[in-house]
């Protein structure tokens, strides 16, 4: 049927417009692929803040159960996404599908055709919902609490415990914020030798805006001294032994992490 | 655009037809094998809707063309069957190119050009009047130029007489787009095909296998495959339409697949859980080198 070369008229007709046709065709699939007609027509991702670790976003929805444990639903963007306050309203931030390596967020709500995540930006537990078509859409069966009163961290799978272990956590001055968050990032920083790994998380020091040129934010890592282990001595970080990092680098990005004050 | 697109697909797993084969006896105690059928599969995401069939009995479903097909299909109902080692699919009243609105401006610009100049045919005098403008008006599409020409006056105006007559929102309807497997055969087959409206005859009938609609020179950025055969061992698997962008498959419409008439006993289809991707564990993380100051 593409042979353009035939010599029947009617032929060569048919074949132009049905090129005509796939050709339009295979244009918008590659220039619009997976968009709603309501993103296209009002939605300028080039406008938006990426909701990333560093940035605030003053009109996110808060958390309404900051407490909550979740089904264990995460997501992955499958490209460039508006974030929106609420399913059909005018989006308010752009997620990214990279930021630390691949994003992952914690689902916390699902309609038909949107879904709810934690959001990794400022205001510490500010959400936002996505479309659903566009996420690729796993499951953690993971989840980690962080008790900053009794400096203790568990290690959840499928609801058993895997560990628990004395972990550091925030001074008085600049404690851990609690509240649930998650896994953002798992990296390998040469400017922060402290400890091998590093697992950022979703939220940030509420007293520290910036923190070595960073935006204060949370994170699991390693120390090399163990004496820190059980006291409230960090910037709000969680310090946490060998083994206990060893353990959480196997937990995937998106994990909730649930912090309070006990 | 195309870069994101492609990057965004990168690491999902191409959804064809991951339906557990198997065969079965009748009450008769003669072997019967099992087959499975889906309507659409988009960017890797299992096929829907599905039915399959252990051989014992015939399982039938519907419904309609996922939303994310939007600007390459739309409108279609789906129907797909699954028995006794054969299986169907079918697209009914499927209209292609529907989303042309949504495309960029430059396209959209250019077909609306394309329109223009159609329209002024029958005041041009002179040969050159014709064909200049109409193929100079084919080279602002994008990539129309390289794959459609206008060489005469009679096919100018055959290809503006489709143009121009017609809905160009509609850029093609299809009446039926059936594929069917029985054993180790398949058969695709269309019907009441309509391009711009004007009735493609041609274009129905059976579909010969691996039949390419995109021409050779764009196979490195797209291909549309009909009738694409997949002999797996004991399956066959046949798929009436296959869109790959960038050597990725990112549709699939009207899928069936058959079994091969010996395979293990029985094993029950497990029933779809509510919500089967969450099945499949999020990935354990790799270190990523970079350099993000945290609170220490």
């Amino acid at each position: 049927m593409t042979d353009r070369q035939t010599t029947d008229a009617a032929g060569s007709r048919s074949n132009a417009v049905l090129l005509l046709v796939v050709v339009v065709a295979v244009i918008a699939v590659l220039t619009s692929w997976g968009n709603q007609p309501e993103e296209r027509a009002d939605v300028d991702l080039t406008k938006l803040v990426a909701s990333t670790t560093k940035a605030k976003l003053p009109q996110a929805p808060l958390d309404p159960d900051p407490m909550a444990a979740t089904d264990g639903t995460v997501v992955h963007p499958r490209r460039v996404l508006p974030v929106y306050a609420a399913p059909g309203r005018k989006p308010f931030a752009k997620i990214t599908p990279t930021q630390m390596g691949d994003t992952w967020l914690p689902v916390i709500d699902q309609q038909e055709g949107w879904t709810q995540v934690l959001l990794p930006s400022r205001p510490n537990g500010s959400i936002g919902w996505l479309r659903t078509a566009q996420l690729v859409e796993r499951y953690t069966p993971y989840v980690v609490r962080v008790h900053t009163g009794s400096r203790r961290m568990q290690l959840f799978r499928d609801g058993k415990t895997l560990g628990e272990w004395t972990v550091a956590v925030g001074a008085p001055g600049t404690p851990t914020p609690t509240g649930r968050t998650f896994l953002l990032g798992s990296i390998v920083d040469e400017k922060q030798d402290f400890s091998p790994l590093i697992l950022p998380l979703g939220t940030h020091s509420a007293t520290l805006d910036t923190y070595g040129g960073g935006p204060g934010t949370v994170a699991f890592h390693g120390w090399p001294n163990t004496s820190v282990f059980g006291k409230a001595i960090s910037h709000g970080c969680i310090r946490v032994p060998a083994d206990a990092l060893d353990q959480l680098s196997q937990v995937p990005l998106g994990t909730l992490v649930i912090i309070d004050q006990q | 655009m195309r870069t994101t697109f492609q990057a965004g697909l990168s690491g999902l797993a191409i959804t064809a037809t991951a339906l557990l084969v198997v065969t079965a006896s009748n009450a008769t105690g003669d072997p019967v094998s099992s087959s499975s059928a889906y309507g659409a599969s988009v960017g890797g995401t299992p096929g829907q809707p599905a039915v399959a069939s252990d051989g014992t009995s015939t399982q039938t479903g519907g419904g309609s063309l996922p939303a994310q097909l939007g600007p390459l299909a739309s409108g279609g109902v789906l129907e797909v069957s699954a028995g006794d080692d054969t299986a169907s699919a079918a697209v009914t009243n499927l209209t292609l190119g529907s989303a042309l609105a949504q495309l960029p401006p430059e396209v959209k610009d250019g077909i609306a050009n394309l329109n223009q100049v159609c329209a002024g045919l029958g005041q041009a005098g002179q040969v050159n009047e014709v064909l200049t403008p109409l193929n100079d008006a084919i080279n602002q599409v994008p990539g129309l130029g390289t794959v459609v020409e206008v060489p005469t006056v009679e096919a100018a105006q055959a290809f503006c007489n489709q143009l121009v007559d017609t809905d160009i929102l509609d850029l093609a309807t299809v009446g039926t787009l059936k594929t069917q497997c029985t054993d180790q055969t398949g058969t695709v087959t269309l019907s009441d095909v309509e391009v711009l409206g004007a009735p493609q005859p041609v274009l129905a009938g059976e579909i010969a296998p691996e039949t390419q609609l995109l021409p050779p020179e764009l196979a490195a950025v797209a291909k549309i495959t009909l009738n694409h055969q997949v002999p797996d061992g004991e399956n066959f698997t046949v798929e009436g339409l296959r869109l790959e962008v960038g050597g990725q498959v990112v549709a699939v419409l009207a899928s069936a697949t058959c079994g091969g008439p010996q395979a293990e006993p029985v094993v029950q289809q497990a029933p779809a859980p509510a919500k089967p991707t969450k099945t499949k564990q999020a990935p354990k993380p790799t270190p990523v080198k970079t350099s993000a100051p945290v609170t220490g």
